[in-house]
């Protein structure tokens, strides 16, 4: 079974006070490696003969264990941030203080917690003990017992039984070192900030009513074609001519050095200007940075013009994290002056 | 018992592709934090009365206690390593060649060591074991985990905090930084020592050693 690169489930540059250059890295370095990793241990267990020493099969098996909880648990994290309606003034959730959570998340806790900011402050307490190591700390629902708990863990393999995680927050020094140096009360703090409850509440729905946890992939909302990082990995290895187009727009340009080796940069807010330049019957696959907004447009634009075009779920920064080849860009510069 | 923390014995401003603000937050919030952390534990353990205590309340001390313990050991063991030009020589290169084969094998496999723990937490340790009277390389996933009777000579800190603020999450680039920093002088002088307990090397013989 292969494992696949999920698309970030959050905006990274919409998240207040947790850098789009940490979420980036995190989730490309630190996830996309998590899945690369996973299945490179895979096709070696598959591969793996039946007079293998144990130590050799313990070895693997403790890795596929350790990096099964990594890819799962990353895409929970990034899948519980970006809340864009915070519990806060105005938010509409029942709260003067953006500290405090939302009344619905009170009303689901309230049996097994004997308020919500003595569960707040067990999450909290519990993360800053983690401080300076490496870990996760998960509010989960037992399906067994039917309450919440929150659950410690000290690395990537130490999982309550039988229990779905419903809020997710890593606290490896991978999720904070970059913006927040050893500060974890900030970080915590930060990330409370951007909780996204309305994901957290459908968790908990789906954990209370024994339903698998939703899919959170942002690309699942949407009627306009897609293509995978991994498909179009498979177009390119068997030299199908598929046509690249990057099209992130161009202030994102100028802050990136790189792109999608065998792309070509397009400006998305010209299509007019370079449509003529593609081949009509070959698939022309369209990304922008993660998958959300402007590669869709330029698809849609695309289709509407007769075009069989597919834009890349999760955008090139799921490519990266496949461990896609990236290519260092020409001058942006250069190419803007010759229109 | 109380820990005294030892002061940085590597001068963080000269350090290659190792920022002095990295470096200081690594010695004052991590090895500091483990120092005093471990200071709190034995009071606590000092004041328990161990007859009528729980057991979950003296299992968590000790675990506590073990990894505040290593984390400051290892922690001074990482800073004394660092402040060289990363050039290793004499004794060090015959040790490394009687029990690796060459000093490229004992680097290739230090080096994907500690490569191996990117995007998590740990340690790569040089020890030298008694029983086996040879320098291994001992993988470490935290704190706690050592080689039972071996003597740590050169540690290389894998723990996120060493550098994320200087890299990223591209650990890969670290430990080759490291790696150009080791101050192979202390190393030798440790491996002298470790190897002939009990005599403490000169300044000369540890300069001697390593030519």
């Amino acid at each position: 079974m292969q494992q696949k690169v999920a698309p970030i489930a959050v905006r990274p540059s919409t998240l207040s006070g947790l850098s789009e250059r940490m979420i980036v890295s995190h989730y490309e370095d630190c996830y996309g490696n998590a899945v690369r990793a996973l299945n490179v241990v895979r096709r070696e267990l598959a591969a793996l003969e039946a007079g293998a020493p144990p130590y050799r099969l313990r070895g693997l098996k403790y890795e596929e264990l350790s990096l099964i909880g990594s890819v799962a648990l990353h895409e929970l994290y990034f899948g519980n941030l970006g809340g864009f309606r915070r519990a806060g003034p105005n938010s509409g959730l029942g709260r003067p203080d953006w500290h405090e959570v939302p009344d619905a998340f009170a009303a689901e806790i309230a049996a097994d917690f004997a308020s919500a900011s003595a569960w707040r402050r067990e999450f909290v307490a519990t993360a800053q003990s983690l401080a300076g190591g490496a870990g996760w700390v998960v509010l989960g629902y037992s399906r067994r017992q039917k309450r919440f708990w929150n659950q410690i863990a000290t690395d990537h393999t130490q999982a309550a039984v039988d229990s779905s995680p419903v809020l997710v927050l890593d606290m490896y020094e991978h999720a904070y070192q970059m913006d927040f140096g050893v500060n974890v009360t900030a970080y915590i703090d930060t990330f409370f900030r951007n909780i996204n409850w309305e994901t957290v509440l459908k968790r908990i729905e789906a954990a209370r009513n024994d339903r698998p946890l939703p899919d959170e992939d942002p690309s699942s909302t949407t009627d306009i074609p897609s293509i995978s990082v991994e498909e179009l990995a498979m177009q390119i290895a068997n030299d199908s001519g598929v046509q690249i187009v990057d099209a992130r727009a161009r202030e994102h340009m100028s802050l990136n050095m790189d792109l999608m080796a065998g792309a070509t940069w397009r400006d998305p807010d010209r299509v007019a200007e370079w449509i003529a330049e593609l081949e009509p019957h070959k698939l022309v696959a369209v990304y922008c940075a993660y998958g959300f907004d402007v590669g869709r447009n330029v698809t849609k634009t695309l289709i509407e013009r007769g075009f069989d075009a597919r834009f890349l779920r999760g955008g090139v920064s799921a490519w990266y994290a496949s461990g896609g080849a990236r290519a260092l860009r020409p001058d942006v510069g250069s190419h803007l002056a010759e229109r | 018992m109380t820990s005294i923390a030892k002061p940085l014995s590597c001068d963080p401003t000269k350090l290659r592709g190792l920022s002095e603000k990295l470096i200081l937050s690594h010695w004052e919030n991590n090895y500091g934090g483990a120092v005093r952390r471990l200071n709190a534990i034995a009071i606590q353990l000092t004041e328990l009365d161990f007859a009528k205590a729980p057991g979950f309340v003296i299992n968590g001390l000790k675990r506590e206690e073990l990894i505040a313990t290593n984390s400051m050991i290892l922690h001074e063991l990482y800073f004394d390593g660092l402040g060289g030009d990363g050039i290793s020589g004499g004794a060090i290169d015959e040790a490394l060649k009687r029990d690796f084969g060459s000093v490229d094998r004992w680097r290739a496999e230090f080096i994907g060591t500690g490569k191996a723990l990117r995007g998590g937490a740990g340690w790569v340790l040089l020890s030298y074991s008694q029983r086996d009277q040879r320098l291994m390389n001992q993988w470490a996933a935290d704190h706690t985990h050592a080689l039972a009777g071996g003597t740590p000579i050169l540690a290389l800190d894998m723990y996120e905090h060493s550098y994320q603020l200087d890299y990223g999450a591209s650990a890969e680039r670290y430990v080759d930084a490291f790696m150009e920093n080791i101050n192979w002088i202390n190393i030798a002088a440790l491996l002298l020592q470790t190897q002939a307990p009990g005599e403490r090397g000169s300044e000369f013989e540890v300069w001697g050693g390593i030519r």
